[in-house]
C-alpha cells in the first residue's frame, strides 16, 4: 500500500477541519430574518387607556401582571407591505382597530403598562417580528401628554439601538389613534405623511418639527421643550402649533400665529409669509426671511434685562389692487413697519404664554444665558426657574423689503 | 524567512501605529470626556497631544538607543536581567487584560447594534480567532492587513464624522472653560490612559528597517489618531451637545448612526459603517495578542512566537467574557486607565532616562 506523505496528511487533515468548519459558516446567519417575516412599524401612537375600559384580567397565571393601575394605549401603523407594493386592496388584515379597510396598513392598537410590555403582548398577537428599525413618527396624545408626561415612555425610545435619532415626534391635540388611522390624500401611510412634513419647514414657520434626538438635548437640559402639533379632523391632519412641555410633561399649545414668534425668538424662522393690513380690507401678503438675532443682556447683579433685535430680511408677495403700489417708497416703508409689528406681536404673544402662560423656559433661554454669559448664568443658574417669568425681555424687530416679486 | 527575522518599512510603521490605536475606545471616549470636562472635552483632546507626542519621542528615541534589538533584550540591558524580565512580564499581563476589554467592548457594541441574536460568546470567539489566525502569521502580513484596514476603513469614519455637519450647533461648545482651566488640562493628560496602543512603538521599532528615519512617521500616525479622536470628539459635542453626549453609551456611535443620505435611499447607514469598522479592530486585537507571545518568546529565548498566540487566547477570552454587565466593562475600563497612564505615560520615559543615565548612547553602548 501507498504510504502518504506527512504534507500529504496535513493537507488532508486541514481539509477536513475546513469541512466541518464549513458546516457552522455555511448554516445561515445567527441574526436572519427574512423581509417578509417583519412588520415594520412606522409610526407609534401613545395614548391613555380610559380606567373605565379597563377590564378585570380574564387569564390568571402565575407571574402574569394583574394590577395595572394605569394603562397605555399604544397604536402602530404598519403597512401591508404586499398590498403597498402592488397598489390592491387584499382586504381584512385587521384584527383590531376598524375602519382602516381602505388603508394599506394595519393600525392595531394594544394596551400595556408601559411600551415593552404593550409591545411584547402585540409579539403574540402578529405572525411577525414587531421590527421598529423603520419608526418614522411618534404621536402622543395631549391627554397622556398631560397627565403622565413623556420621561417614562420617551426612555424606551432613547433606549432602544434599533430606532434611529431622526424619529419625528409630535403631541396629538387629540388622540394619537386618530392620527395614525388618518388616510392621507396622496401618500399611503399616515407616518409618511407626517414624516414628510419635515420639509415644510423651508416654506412655513407656523410649524414646528423636532426629532428624537434634539428633543432628547432640549429634555435632559431641563425638562421643557417645544414639539410639533398635530390637529386630526374628520379627513385632514393640521401640523400648524407647538406643544409646550414643562418638567417632561405638556403644559399647553401655542397657536399657529404664536409658533411662529417662538420660532423667531429660537432663531429658527426659515421663512413665513405675514399677512398686513394697511387699511380695512387693504392686504398684503409679505415673505419673511434671512433673520439675524442679536441678543445682548442688561444684568445690574439681580435682575437680568435682555434685548432681542431682529433684522429680517423679505420681499413682497401679493399686494393689494393696483401693481403700481409698490412703486412708491413711502409704501414700502410702511409695509416694513407693519410686517416688523407683526413679527414683534407673535414674538411677544409667544414669550409672554411662556413666562407667564406656562412658566417653562421651553424656547431654551436659560440654555442661552448659561452657554453666553456664564457669570450671570453663575447667580441665576440655580433659581432660573423661578426667575424665567420675571425677566424683563424687550423685542425690537427691523424688517426690510428687498424684492418686490416679477412684477414691479 | 524566519518570521523572527522579518521586517516592516517606515510607511508600514505609521499605518500599523494608526490601526493599532484606533479602535472601540474612540467611539466610546465622547462620553468619558464629556462627562469630565463638559462642553471643554475638544480642548482636553488638543493638549493631549502633547504627552501623546511626548511618550511617542521616548519610545523612538529609546528604540534609536537600540537598533534592531528587541524591546526584552534592551530592558535588560537598562532595568537589569531580573527588572527586564518583571516589565515584560508586566507588559505581557498589561496587552492580554487590555486586549479582553476591547474584545469585549467591541463584541457588546455588535451585539447591540448589528448582531441581535448572535450569542456575545460566538461574536468573541470568532473575532479571537480571526485576530490570532493574524497574529500567527507575522509582522509582515499583519502590517499588510493594517494597511488595508486604515485605507478601507479611516476615510470612510472621517466622512461619515464630517457629513453629520449639518446638525452641528457650535453653541454647544459654550461656556468656554466651564469647569476651569485645570480641570480641562487634567483631562487632557488623562487621555493617554484610553490611548492603549501607544505602547505599541517600543516593540514595533525593532522590526523596522530604517529606525534613525522612524521619528517623523511614528509621530505623524499618532498626530492622525489623535486628530481622528479630535474630530470625533468635536462632532459629537457639535450635534449632540456635552449633557447628551454623557448620556449615551457610545456617542460615536450614535453620531454615525445619525448620518442620513439625501433622499434617504440608503437607511440605517451606522450599521453599514459598523461593518467595515470592524476590520480596523481587528488589527488592534491581532497585535495585541502578538506582541506578548513576541515578547514571551524573546524573553524565553525561543524562535517563534506561534505557539503562545493559542496559549494566550483562553486568557483573552476569559478576561473578556468576565464582566457581568455594561457596568462593570465601564468600571473595568477605569481602573485599567490608570494601569495605562503608567504604561504609556510613565514607563518609557523612565526607561529612557535610566537609559541616557547609565550611559547608554545611540547603537546601545555605554560611554
Amino acid at each position: 500500500m501507498k504510504k502518504i506523505s506527512v504534507e500529504k496528511k496535513g493537507r488532508l487533515i486541514s481539509g477536513c477541519y475546513l469541512l466541518i468548519g464549513m458546516v457552522f459558516i455555511l448554516s445561515g446567519c445567527w441574526d436572519q430574518i427574512e423581509i417578509e417575516q417583519r412588520s415594520f412599524v412606522l409610526a407609534m401612537g401613545i395614548d391613555e387607556f380610559p380606567a373605565s375600559e379597563l377590564k378585570p384580567v380574564q387569564i390568571r397565571e402565575p407571574g402574569l401582571l394583574e394590577k395595572r393601575p394605569r394603562q397605555l394605549l399604544i397604536t402602530m401603523e404598519i403597512p401591508k407591505t404586499g398590498q403597498t407594493a402592488t397598489g390592491q386592496d387584499q382586504g381584512g388584515g385587521s384584527a383590531q382597530g376598524g375602519g382602516e379597510n381602505e388603508k394599506p396598513a394595519w393600525v392595531p392598537s394594544i394596551t400595556g403598562v408601559n411600551i415593552s410590555h404593550a409591545i411584547s403582548e402585540m409579539r403574540i398577537r402578529s405572525n411577525r417580528q414587531i421590527f421598529l428599525g423603520h419608526l418614522r413618527v411618534i404621536a402622543v396624545g395631549d391627554e397622556f401628554a398631560r397627565k403622565e408626561g413623556l420621561r417614562n415612555v420617551l426612555d424606551f425610545f432613547f433606549r432602544v439601538p434599533e430606532i434611529q435619532r431622526e424619529v419625528v415626534l409630535f403631541i396629538v391635540n387629540g388622540r394619537a389613534q386618530e392620527v395614525l388611522k388618518f388616510i392621507p390624500p396622496d401618500v399611503e401611510q399616515a407616518a409618511v405623511y407626517l414624516s414628510q412634513v419635515s420639509i415644510l419647514e423651508k416654506f412655513s414657520s407656523r410649524f414646528f418639527f423636532i426629532t428624537l434626538g434634539d428633543l432628547a438635548a432640549d429634555l435632559l437640559e431641563d425638562g421643557d421643550a417645544l414639539i410639533g402639533r398635530v390637529r386630526p379632523t374628520s379627513n385632514e391632519a393640521v401640523t400648524g402649533g407647538m406643544a409646550v412641555i414643562k418638567e417632561w410633561k405638556l403644559a399647553g399649545f401655542l397657536g399657529e400665529i404664536e409658533t411662529m414668534g417662538a420660532n423667531l425668538l429660537k432663531n429658527q424662522l426659515n421663512r413665513e409669509t405675514i399677512i398686513v393690513e394697511d387699511k380695512p380690507n387693504h392686504w398684503y401678503g409679505i415673505n419673511v426671511f434671512g433673520v439675524q438675532r442679536e441678543i445682548k443682556p442688561i444684568w445690574n447683579g439681580r435682575q437680568l434685562r435682555l434685548r432681542y433685535r431682529f433684522i429680517t430680511e423679505g420681499e413682497i408677495e401679493e399686494t393689494p389692487g393696483s401693481l403700481r403700489t409698490t412703486h412708491s417708497r413711502q409704501v414700502l416703508k410702511h409695509l416694513e413697519r407693519l410686517a416688523a409689528a407683526s413679527l414683534k406681536e407673535a414674538a411677544e404673544a409667544a414669550l409672554a404664554k411662556l413666562q407667564h402662560g406656562y412658566r417653562a423656559d421651553a424656547i431654551g433661554l436659560g440654555d442661552y444665558v448659561r452657554r453666553h454669559w456664564p457669570k450671570i448664568w453663575r447667580k441665576l443658574g440655580p433659581r432660573w426657574k423661578q426667575e424665567f417669568p420675571r425677566i424683563r425681555v424687550e423685542i425690537q424687530v427691523e424688517h426690510k423689503i428687498r424684492r418686490m416679486g416679477v412684477s414691479m | 524567512m524566519q518570521q523572527g527575522n522579518e521586517r516592516i518599512d517606515n510607511l508600514s510603521l505609521f499605518f500599523v501605529v494608526i490601526a493599532i490605536i484606533v479602535e472601540t475606545g474612540l467611539l466610546l471616549a465622547p462620553r468619558i470626556l464629556a462627562k469630565e470636562t463638559g462642553a471643554d472635552a475638544w480642548l482636553a483632546v488638543m493638549i493631549a497631544f502633547i504627552p501623546a507626542l511626548g511618550t511617542s519621542f521616548f519610545m523612538i528615541r529609546l528604540g534609536q538607543l537600540f537598533p534592531g534589538e528587541r524591546f526584552p533584550s534592551y530592558c535588560r540591558k537598562i532595568a537589569g536581567k531580573w527588572g527586564g524580565i518583571l516589565i515584560c512580564l508586566f507588559f505581557v499581563g498589561y496587552w492580554v487584560v487590555n486586549n479582553g476589554r476591547i474584545l469585549r467592548n467591541f463584541s457588546d457594541m455588535i451585539k447591540t447594534t448589528l448582531l441581535f441574536q448572535t450569542p456575545l460568546e460566538i461574536i468573541m470567539l470568532s473575532f479571537l480567532i480571526c485576530a490570532a489566525y493574524l497574529a500567527r502569521s507575522g509582522i509582515k502580513s499583519m502590517a499588510k492587513f493594517s494597511v488595508i484596514a486604515v485605507i478601507a476603513s479611516v476615510p470612510i469614519g472621517a466622512l461619515l464624522i464630517l457629513s453629520t455637519y449639518r446638525d452641528w450647533d457650535f453653541g454647544n461648545l459654550l461656556p468656554f472653560m466651564e469647569k476651569g482651566w485645570l480641570k480641562v488640562a487634567v483631562a487632557g493628560v488623562l487621555i493617554i490612559g484610553q490611548s492603549e496602543g501607544l505602547e505599541s512603538l517600543l516593540f514595533l521599532l525593532p522590526v523596522v528597517n530604517q529606525p534613525k528615519k522612524s521619528m517623523p512617521y511614528g509621530l505623524a500616525a499618532i498626530s492622525l489618531a489623535q486628530l481622528l479622536l479630535l474630530s470625533v470628539v468635536t462632532a459629537t459635542l457639535l450635534d449632540f451637545g456635552a449633557n447628551q453626549a454623557t448620556q449615551l453609551t457610545a456617542p460615536g456611535l450614535s453620531l454615525i448612526q445619525s448620518v442620513e443620505l439625501p433622499g434617504r435611499f440608503l437607511e440605517r447607514l451606522g450599521s453599514i459603517y459598523l461593518t467595515v469598522w470592524i476590520i480596523i479592530v481587528f488589527p488592534t486585537i491581532a497585535f495585541f495578542l502578538y506582541f506578548p507571545c513576541q515578547v514571551l518568546a524573546d524573553t524565553f529565548k525561543l524562535p517563534e512566537h506561534r505557539p503562545f498566540v493559542l496559549l494566550l487566547l483562553p486568557a483573552v477570552y476569559l478576561i473578556g467574557i468576565i464582566p457581568q454587565n455594561l457596568l462593570a466593562l465601564f468600571k473595568f475600563s477605569e481602573l485599567m486607565q490608570w494601569v495605562n497612564i503608567g504604561v504609556i505615560g510613565i514607563l518609557p520615559a523612565a526607561l529612557y532616562l535610566i537609559a541616557r543615565c547609565r550611559g547608554f548612547k545611540s547603537g546601545g553602548k555605554t560611554k
